[in-house]
């Protein structure tokens, strides 16, 4: 059987788990929200690593090189990922 | 001669601009800025030099939704002037993408190399001279902790001043980019010759679709020229299949990080760090909420018991003065009236501020310059999201239980204008510290200490309802918080007073003559007894609406202008300070739910019209006053039940 990656459910940052190394595909929002991350260096194509996920709905952390953000859930759901090796 | 240091948040800029300047600096007001920036004199090799501290930015880049201020600011700064851009060696690549937008300004410039020293300790090792020759401008690396190269740094940026800049780094390497920008350049050349020397700068603006300047240039191009170009832009998204905007700044991202890979060695990261432990606690998921909680009970505890401790010996002290004033200017004389009213504002500020706001700034500047206030954000994100909001929020809430003026003007911290919008309302309606004395005057002391707590927490649910409103009314266009964490620090003792003091600052300007003025005009009401005419023609809203006596008017007219007046004048309208003998239970709290509500001071309506505008000003003073009308007739019909 061959698996397509590019159907089904696709991942996103709010999916992962705390120590997941992603890839950014794609922000699947407005282009405000997408220069909002590239702001603070997050663009399509970058490597971070998921740190934490806080608890009441709240934020996820991720790693960039060696700055830390951390990104709402309303965002995180549209930033969309791909694993990547660590 | 001007140097403007300008960096990204945490690049350390203001420490290399302090370690130069020192706590003696300046803030100008130039007309139109709309904040002051800090700036002050340096002698270098004998020449003088006026050195500007900008306020961090991460980008030059604007969107639709952002508070264009920061940014316009920070260009009308650097127009005259070298640019000193502090880059953070921890995060290169990112810091260089600012960089180069920078670099399209082509003013004279140098990168100052900070913490060059964290980086190597991290693994990263960057050939500064290699990043010099390739940004095409000089590079002097810094520690501005401990001073290293901050004197080298500006003696390069004084020679750099007559360097035009760096040449069109930005679109070196992609050639769709390059053709893009060279066709809108001549078109803008061919509409007007004058824009020749910045047609690069503009044709870039306007691939990022920057609202300021596609303002500027609309009427400068004609329609015809403004459609054309419009296509342009339009015909180049279809081929990329990606908004300019992002183009743009995918463009500036690639090369950012071209640069970084040829410059920065990365070795192997040190497996212990010390944010990383820190964060295990402040921002777990128990430990971290129960930090908090103690953190700021403590911070409120520690507030409230300086306050009590101090306040009695401020009052004395203007009892006294008043008494000698009115000793020398004769008892019924209007300039006594004019002198008491003077020291009676003078003392009613110092009342706030020194007791409650000083402390109270003191160790919010602490919770900020050791980086814990984004752990907050980070914790209460997920709450603040359930009234629409998002964990910025918290700074300027969290002022407002200072005083509302500093708060509302911390909104400027928020992106867009609608978070700022509902967060300056909630913050108005947060119980500020002359709130706080009200409420515990009156029903803390007259009722009960637990009803005074209930102020408080029928206040929450305000707040969360109107929260839950307004952005119900005005759905989230920016979907949440996007927040750096910052390395914690070991708070600086001047840099802590240096916070403190701008804070109380904004207190003293924009309050506290208004507090002044305020008891002025009630000592000479007073004295002209004019009070009566005042309080029959409210009484229809006193007694009729609220239920309380119609001497109450003058407070709550006065209240205005400041809220814990309510409370002094509320002995003298009444006759008695004993005033649980002339008001029921009920009507006390009816009074000060009611103070607590509505409309905000005149500080903060002014506060108000300076960050939003005077329109949206006014309609949060009647959005306030309706709010305050509602809960003060529901208690008063809640009071009128048979119990």
């Amino acid at each position: 059987m061959k698996l397509d990656l590019n159907k089904g459910p696709r991942l996103n940052l709010l999916g992962c788990r705390p120590g997941d190394w992603v890839r950014i595909v794609s922000i699947d929002a407005g282009a405000g929200a997408a220069l909002n991350l590239s702001r603070l260096g997050l663009s399509p194509g970058d490597q971070v690593q998921v740190l934490r996920r806080s608890p009441l709905a709240g934020p996820i952390v991720v790693r960039l090189g060696e700055s830390e953000i951390a990104i709402g859930r309303g965002l995180a759901e549209r930033v969309l990922v791909e694993r990547a090796p660590a | 001669m001007k140097l403007v240091v300008v960096g990204q948040p945490f690049s350390g800029k203001s420490t290399i601009f302090r370690e130069v300047i020192g706590y003696r600096a300046e803030t100008a007001s130039s007309i139109g800025a709309p904040i002051e920036l800090p700036q002050g004199e340096v002698e270098i090799d004998g020449e003088r030099a006026t050195v500007v501290d900008v306020p961090g930015l991460y980008s030059l880049q604007l969107g639709d939704q952002d508070d264009p201020r920061p940014v316009e600011q920070l260009l009308a700064a650097v127009r005259d002037a070298t640019i000193i851009d502090v880059v953070d060696a921890t995060v290169l690549s990112r810091s260089l993408e600012f960089t180069l937008q920078l670099l399209e300004l082509r003013r004279p410039m140098v990168v100052a190399l900070n913490m060059v020293d964290d980086a190597s300790r991290k693994g990263i090792e960057i050939d500064a001279d290699r990043l010099a020759r390739a940004l095409g401008v000089p590079v002097v690396a810094t520690n501005g902790k401990t001073g290293d190269g901050v004197a080298q740094l500006f003696a390069t940026a004084l020679a750099q001043r007559k360097s035009p800049g760096a040449e069109r780094l930005l679109t070196r390497g992609a050639a769709w980019f390059d053709g893009a920008v060279d066709a809108i350049g001549a078109r803008l050349v061919a509409a007007d010759p004058a824009l020749q020397p910045e047609r690069h700068l503009l044709a870039i603006k306007l691939l990022e679709r920057d609202p300021l300047v596609r303002e500027r240039l609309r009427s400068v191009l004609g329609a015809d020229g403004w459609a054309q170009i419009e296509d342009q832009i339009a015909a180049l998204e279809a081929q990329g299949g990606q908004r300019s905007e992002l183009a743009v700044s995918a463009v500036r991202h690639n090369l950012a990080f071209v640069l970084f890979e040829q410059v920065a060695r990365v070795g192997r990261t040190p497996r212990r760090d010390l944010k990383r432990e820190l964060d295990r606690i402040f921002m777990h998921p128990v430990l971290g909420y129960l930090m908090l909680a103690l953190i700021l009970a403590g911070a409120f505890a520690l507030v409230f018991l300086v306050g009590r401790a101090i306040e009695p010996a401020i009052l004395a002290l203007f009892d006294r003065t008043s008494e000698l004033a009115a000793a020398a200017l004769g008892r019924d004389t209007v300039s006594n009236a004019v002198a008491h009213g003077i020291l009676a504002g003078i003392g009613g500020g110092m009342v706030i501020a020194v007791p409650y706001l000083l402390p109270f700034f003191l160790i919010l500047s602490l919770l900020e310059d050791s980086g814990y206030i984004a752990r907050i954000a980070y914790l209460l994100d997920g709450l603040l999201h359930r009234i629409g909001l998002h964990g910025t929020s918290v700074i300027p809430l969290v002022l407002g239980y200072g005083c509302t003026v500093p708060g509302i003007l911390a909104t400027r911290i928020l992106n867009s204008r609608r978070d700022k919008l509902i967060t300056a309302t909630l913050t108005s309606l947060i119980p500020c510290s002359a709130r706080m004395t009200i409420i515990f005057g009156l029903v803390g002391f007259f009722i009960s200490l637990p009803a005074a707590i209930g102020v408080y927490a029928i206040d929450l649910v305000v707040v969360i309802a109107t929260g839950k409103v307004l952005s119900a009314a005005m759905p989230e266009v920016n979907p949440g918080l996007l927040m750096e964490l910052p390395r914690y620090h070991l708070p600086q003792l001047k840099a802590l007073a240096h916070k403190t003091w701008f804070r109380l600052r904004e207190f003293v300007i924009i309050a506290w003559p208004l507090l002044i003025a305020g008891s002025v005009v009630l000592e000479l009401i007073n004295h002209w007894q004019l009070t009566p005419h005042i309080n029959a023609g409210f009484a229809f809203f006193t007694r009729g609406v609220l239920g309380l006596p119609p001497a109450v008017g003058i407070t709550l007219l006065f209240g205005l202008l400041r809220k814990e007046l309510a409370l002094v004048l509320l002995f003298g309208a009444l006759g008695t300070s004993d005033v649980g003998s002339v008001l029921s239970s009920v009507q006390i709290f009816t009074f000060v739910v009611f103070v607590t509500f509505y409309v905000p001071c005149l500080a903060t309506i002014a506060a108000l019209a300076r960050e939003l505008g005077w329109r949206t000003a006014a309609a949060i003073s009647v959005v306030t006053f309706g709010i305050a009308v509602a809960i003060a007739v529901g208690v008063r019909l809640v009071g009128a039940l048979p119990c």
